[in-house]
């Protein structure tokens, strides 16, 4: 049998092709001893100066030196001979050339060689390690994720000095191929759960992926329509803490937010921040935030149900001073209120998108214009106003931004329930939800644990 | 499972508003454990069967068939009673002029999906509402403690009819309901773990929940008077409303509705699940087939069960004692027990 | 797929039928308007006549953007039942009416002479109406003539009444405390008759109407909450002056707080006492077929004022007080419950209920026929009082050498 033998030209046509003409594809020709060789990389994956201090020089310096005259004897001794230190493959088939090139190898070959050197030459811009940008603590560290997972591996590396931390390697995205990285604890983490787990991302047939945010669809238990079944966060402690609470992280290339499967309902209202404090304050914190999360979704229903059904719950001077603002308002209390709520989305929305210049006339047009001046023009009530307000605010006290995110829906939901079937309707609405909570369950662990490991954990 | 029983045996009890006196719930508890002791006894000699295995075990197939009929059947029109209510309930303390249908259709998709989540979504359902309903019960009785309401005085006379009047009602209505009803957990039985646990827990959830109905119509009594209570429809009600702390927080009944329409929501879906899964298993399909079709049921049932009010209730505590509750809750039951025993040779009883 | 389309579309049509469904109870608070008192009377042409006082949130105490109009309106319309009357409002009034926030019934004495039950029904069974609202019987005036009189700072005559009756029973026991819960409460409980605040108009009725009245220094005219209405039944029988209403209390266990004036030896001279912990307890016993009641009346309070000398640095200045204090109670209680049983033989100290529930055995009998036998009942007093303080001065200091 004829074994293979690497042909520069064969490879630079191959490559030209793959490749087609993409101007970061670098084919340089270089000598090792004696022979012609062929030095292919792509230069954005790579730093030059990195490239020339490793791979180039070295080989330059040795052929210099004469030292390579054993180099006839093929790229195996060059290898240990230069580039001992560095993550280095032999390749003896140039099918998986063009994939190991994208993930930042060089490739190395001679002509006639049966082997070709692939030598890991990766060096990336990365973004420093800054603060978070969504999870902010007063007292607590500082660290946030960054896109790069390496880097996010060492930071979880580095606060579990513990040999029994694991980092799996799994590619998805049948396009993409982004590398995604499963740490766990040996020992901790279910077995079943991570089971589970490695047959999602094993099978599963996304093509592309850019955030961490897409995984959520491959993970969405069938059940969970309105609350997020994955927790994610940009703090390495609160991973951290997960991690060492039986559960499995999921860390993207390329996204700053690192996955933990499975959630539980109660992970949405705990920040890291409560542990570090003193216990009283922490616990109260964490009531506070469950109780903004009750009037975040509620308030605005309970409002209009409340005005335009049941005045009698209302105590009366209360009532008498609501009355008296919607003296002349034009529109009905329901109105009234999914107006505001839309401006407020709309402000909100704005607020994110806008330019950083820009931002401070949306946080003066909103204030003014939409606050103010609406209720002295006499088009709502400076009651809405102030239930609007006070909602909004309750919402984004959860610590987790896409769980506030989600319920913003189905307050909507709610205020049209509360509108056309009164404080009945509310109620009815609620009841949707706590069923919805207690029927979710990812890879077998209710939502609702703690409070259901009472009930048992695997439904039938 | 312990609290998913716990629970649901508490929630049985506390929805139903009928006037009763305190001693009656209290005297109750002896021949509910009886009852409960005759069903544990079916489950030790069912071997880890369901009530419809059982049925069918005990009875043969035609014969056990066509109970486990009359069984689903019959636990769908207790779904349909409490369901009628509740309606009652909403209808007079929160929406008068809506028609009764938008109502219970609003309602019933919510039972069918909690029943369509299978036994462990349920459970956790359970204990979720009655934490819910027991911590709104204690609000309740620490604001009309404070609002000086409660006037232990109005408990007397004590006994004045005398004893024997109610030792009769405990044994003509409070035993079979809500107590009876535990027969619908032996639909469950293959879920709720070994008959040792199953005990106990059982015990415990009658003891607790014979407490908990005590304890609220003990408090009914003490904020209305007895007199008081005999007139009004709904006498949890009428105590909340009583509720006025510095003049602020008043007219509490929207409390009281809530804690209400949950706790039929929770033993609606309940009793939905039991029926459907008898339906499942005399058309051999899978259980969540039914759930949707069987709930609108409940529904349509709920509405059309009875005229007005006076005649739901007295339907609902007079004939259906003497015509559902007492045969399938104690006779048919008692029966399938002999014939088990009989049919189990000597040394094969568990 | 399908099927999920198929889904979709059933639950988006569902979902617009619901949506068409709501709004059958919904009631615009921009378009309606809160009902703060009602009064009733005798109908000219038909059995009641209802005067109910609406509220005009703009004028009222919590709103700040008044422009000094009346807080309330009054509207009058007549039926044969209370509910038509009031549904029939429109007649003459533009919005809906919201009736759960009803502060006072106000209730001619005529109407009360014949009667309460044929329209207390529909408050008691109305889920809107609050069961502690207040009743309250007008004497000599027509009842709604209560309503018509202006009040400064924007409140209306049915809140004001409201707090009147609060304040005068919190502070000095003048009024029972006569809310809806008390009248179910006699009403139903045997061996008890109903007590309820009794008011008149200080001034003109009906000539001060406008706003104008109440910006003078003296009002024009006020609600003056003068008696205690007491009924038989549910049948107004006569009144009793506010003199006498805070023993009355005290008797029913129902005194907060009071002050007397206890006549010193000295003539014409007395020391105010201020009373702020009560409780009187009884036991009703039927001996050879007359009630034998005895009464334990037990307070705490101090010494307000004093108009003569009494040696209030030493312990002997207060018993001696005490005691003085103890003896007016006493001849007071004895003298109103003595004016109850012969002028209107009607039980309303609640023996006959102490008797129901303590001793039902005994009631059992006697039920039909308690107020006969309350009239010949005999009662035996015992107070103990203790005065613990006499605020921040000892003995009178006008003392000239």
């Amino acid at each position: 049998m004829t074994t293979f033998r690497f042909r520069i030209d064969a490879i630079k046509q191959q490559l030209q092709r793959r490749f087609g003409q993409t101007t970061d594809l670098m084919l340089v020709p270089i000598r090792i001893g004696s022979r012609q060789g062929l030095l292919c990389y792509l230069t954005t994956m790579t730093n030059t100066t990195f490239l020339t201090e490793t791979v180039t020089t070295p080989l330059l310096q040795a052929y210099r030196q004469g030292g390579l005259a054993d180099a006839d004897r093929g790229l195996d001794a060059v290898r240990e001979l230069l580039f001992g230190g560095l993550t280095t493959r032999l390749l003896d088939d140039p099918q998986p050339l063009p994939v190991l090139l994208t993930q930042g190898y060089a490739g190395l070959l001679l002509d006639g060689e049966p082997l070709m050197l692939m030598i890991d030459v990766k060096e990336l811009e990365k973004r420093p390690i800054s603060e978070p940008t969504t999870q902010n603590v007063i007292k607590g560290p500082k660290e946030a994720f960054t896109e790069s997972a390496d880097t996010n591996m060492s930071l979880i590396r580095r606060r579990i000095l513990n040999e029994r931390l694991r980092f799996e390697k799994y590619v998805v995205g049948s396009q993409s191929q982004t590398p995604v990285y499963l740490a766990f604890v040996e020992g901790e983490a279910d077995e079943r759960v991570l089971r589970d787990i490695r047959d999602c991302l094993q099978g599963s047939s996304m093509v592309s992926l850019f955030d961490s945010g897409s995984m959520e669809q491959l993970f969405r238990s069938r059940r969970g329509l309105l609350f997020p079944t994955l927790y994610n966060s940009e703090r390495p402690d609160s991973i951290c803490s997960c991690l060492m609470d039986k559960r499995v992280a999921l860390i993207v290339n390329g996204s700053p937010f690192v996955l933990v499967v499975p959630a539980l309902f109660s992970d949405f209202f705990k920040s890291p921040e409560d542990d570090y404090q003193w216990f009283l304050l922490g616990s109260f914190i964490r009531v506070l935030r469950y109780l903004a999360f009750m009037l975040s979704l509620s308030l605005s229903a309970l409002y209009v149900a409340a005005t335009c059904y049941h005045q009698e719950l209302i105590p009366t001077l209360l009532l008498t001073s609501i009355a008296a603002q919607r003296i002349g308002i034009p529109f009905p209390a329901v109105v009234e209120m999914l107006l505001m709520e839309m401006t407020f989305e709309l402000l909100r929305e704005a607020g994110t998108r806008m330019p950083r210049l820009v931002g401070q006339s949306i946080s003066i047009a909103g204030a003014l214009v939409l606050g103010e001046a609406s209720v002295q023009a006499g088009i709502v009530s400076n009651i809405t106003v102030i239930v609007v307000a006070l909602t909004a605010i309750a919402g984004f006290v959860s610590p987790v931004y896409s769980f506030g995110a989600n319920i913003r829906l189905f307050r909507y939901a709610l205020i049209i329930l509360g509108s056309l079937f009164g404080l009945y309707g509310v109620i009815v609405g609620f009841a949707f939800l706590v069923v919805h909570l207690t029927r979710i369950e990812t890879f077998g662990i209710p939502y609702l644990s703690p409070l259901a490991r009472l009930g048992g954990r695997r439904s039938h | 499972m312990l609290v998913f029983l716990l629970g649901t045996s508490i929630i049985y009890g506390t929805p139903r508003l009928v006037p009763d006196t305190w001693l009656v719930d209290l005297l109750t508890i002896v021949p509910a454990f009886l009852l409960a002791g005759q069903y544990l006894l079916l489950i030790r000699l069912g071997r880890g069967g369901n009530l419809y295995d059982m049925l069918i075990g005990a009875w043969g197939k035609s014969a056990g068939r066509l109970l486990i009929l009359a069984y689903t059947v019959y636990f769908l029109y207790i779904a349909s009673r409490n369901l009628r209510d509740m309606l009652e309930l909403v209808m007079t303390a929160l929406l008068r002029n809506t028609p009764g249908e938008l109502v219970v259709i609003l309602f019933v998709p919510i039972v069918a999906f909690a029943a369509v989540g299978g036994i462990a979504a349920l459970g956790r359902l359970s204990i979720l509402i009655v934490l819910m309903v027991m911590m709104f019960f204690l609000t309740l009785t620490f604001l009309l403690i404070f609002s000086g309401s409660v006037d232990s005085e109005r408990l007397f006379p004590f006994l004045s009819e005398g004893f024997g009047k109610v030792a009769g009602s405990v044994f003509r209505s409070s035993l079979w309901f809500p107590y009876g009803e535990l027969i619908v957990f032996l639909v469950f039985r293959t879920y709720l773990g070994e008959s040792g646990t199953m005990s106990r827990t059982c015990m415990f959830s009658l003891l607790s929940s014979a407490v908990a109905l005590t304890f609220s119509d003990l408090l009914q009594i003490c904020t209305l008077g007895m007199e008081n209570k005999k007139y009004s429809v709904f006498a949890l009600l009428d105590a909340a409303r009583l509720i006025n702390v510095a003049n602020f927080i008043t007219r509490m009944d929207a409390l009281v509705a809530f804690i209400f329409i949950f706790g039929v929501l929770l033993k609606a879906a309940v009793l939905l699940y039991a029926g459907s899964r008898g339906a499942a298993v005399l058309f051999k399909t899978e259980v969540n087939r039914f759930a949707y079709p069987l709930a609108m049921l409940i529904g349509a049932l709920s509405l059309l069960v009875s005229r007005n009010h006076a005649e739901h209730v007295s339907e609902g505590l007079i004939h259906v004692m003497y015509w559902l509750h007492i045969p399938l809750q104690f006779i048919v039951p008692l029966a399938t027990l002999l014939l088990l025993w009989i049919r189990t040779p000597g040394g094969a009883r568990a | 797929m399908k099927l999920l389309l198929a889904a979709a579309r059933i639950l988006g049509w569902t979902g617009i039928l619901l949506v068409l469904g709501g709004c059958w109870d919904m009631v615009e608070v921009s378009r309606s308007s809160l009902i703060t008192g009602i009064a009733l009377e005798n109908g000219q042409s038909r059995a009641i006549r209802v005067t109910i006082e609406v509220q005009n949130p703009a004028e009222t105490m919590s709103a700040e953007n008044g422009r000094g109009d009346a807080p309330a309106q009054l509207y009058v319309a007549e039926a044969n039942t209370l509910s038509e009357a009031i549904n029939r409002m429109n007649k003459q009034f533009e919005r809906l009416l919201i009736g759960s926030h009803m502060q006072v019934i106000v209730i001619d004495e005529r109407l009360a002479r014949k009667g309460l039950k044929p329209f207390m029904d529909f408050f008691l069974r109305s889920r809107y109406v609050r069961e502690d609202i207040n009743l309250v019987v007008s004497k000599k005036n027509a009842a709604s003539d209560l309503l018509r009189v202006p009040y400064p700072g924007g409140m209306s005559a049915g809140l004001a009444i409201q707090l009147q009756v609060f304040n005068l029973n919190r502070l000095w026991g003048g009024v029972p405390k006569s809310r809806m819960i008390d009248y179910t409460a006699s009403v139903q409980t045997p061996g008890r008759e109903l007590l309820l605040a009794a008011a008149t108009i200080n001034g003109v009725a009906g000539e001060n109407e406008n706003m104008d009245s109440v910006k003078t220094l003296e009002p024009q005219s006020n609600i003056n909450v003068t008696d205690t209405a007491v009924f038989k039944g549910d049948k107004l029988v006569g009144f009793l002056p506010v003199n006498d209403s805070n023993m009355v209390l005290l008797v029913n266990d129902d005194l907060k707080q009071t002050t007397l004036s206890v006549p010193l030896p000295d003539d014409q001279t007395f020391a105010a006492v201020r009373l702020v912990r009560l409780h009187a307890s009884k036991r009703v016993q039927m001996i050879r077929g007359r009630p034998k009641i005895t009464l334990n009346v037990e307070g705490v309070g101090y010494i307000v004022s004093l108009d003569a000398d009494l040696p209030l640095d030493q312990a002997a200045g207060y018993q001696k007080l005490e005691r003085l204090t103890e003896a007016y109670v006493k001849e007071r209680i004895g003298a109103i419950v003595k004016k109850v049983q012969t002028d209107y033989g009607a039980d309303i100290f609640g023996f006959g209920e102490w008797l129901y529930r303590h001793r039902y055995g005994e009631f059992k009998n006697l039920s039909k026929s308690w107020n006969e036998l309350f009239e010949e009942a005999e009662m035996q007093v015992v107070v103990d009082i203790r005065l613990e303080r006499s605020e921040l001065k000892t003995k009178n200091q006008s003392e000239i050498h």
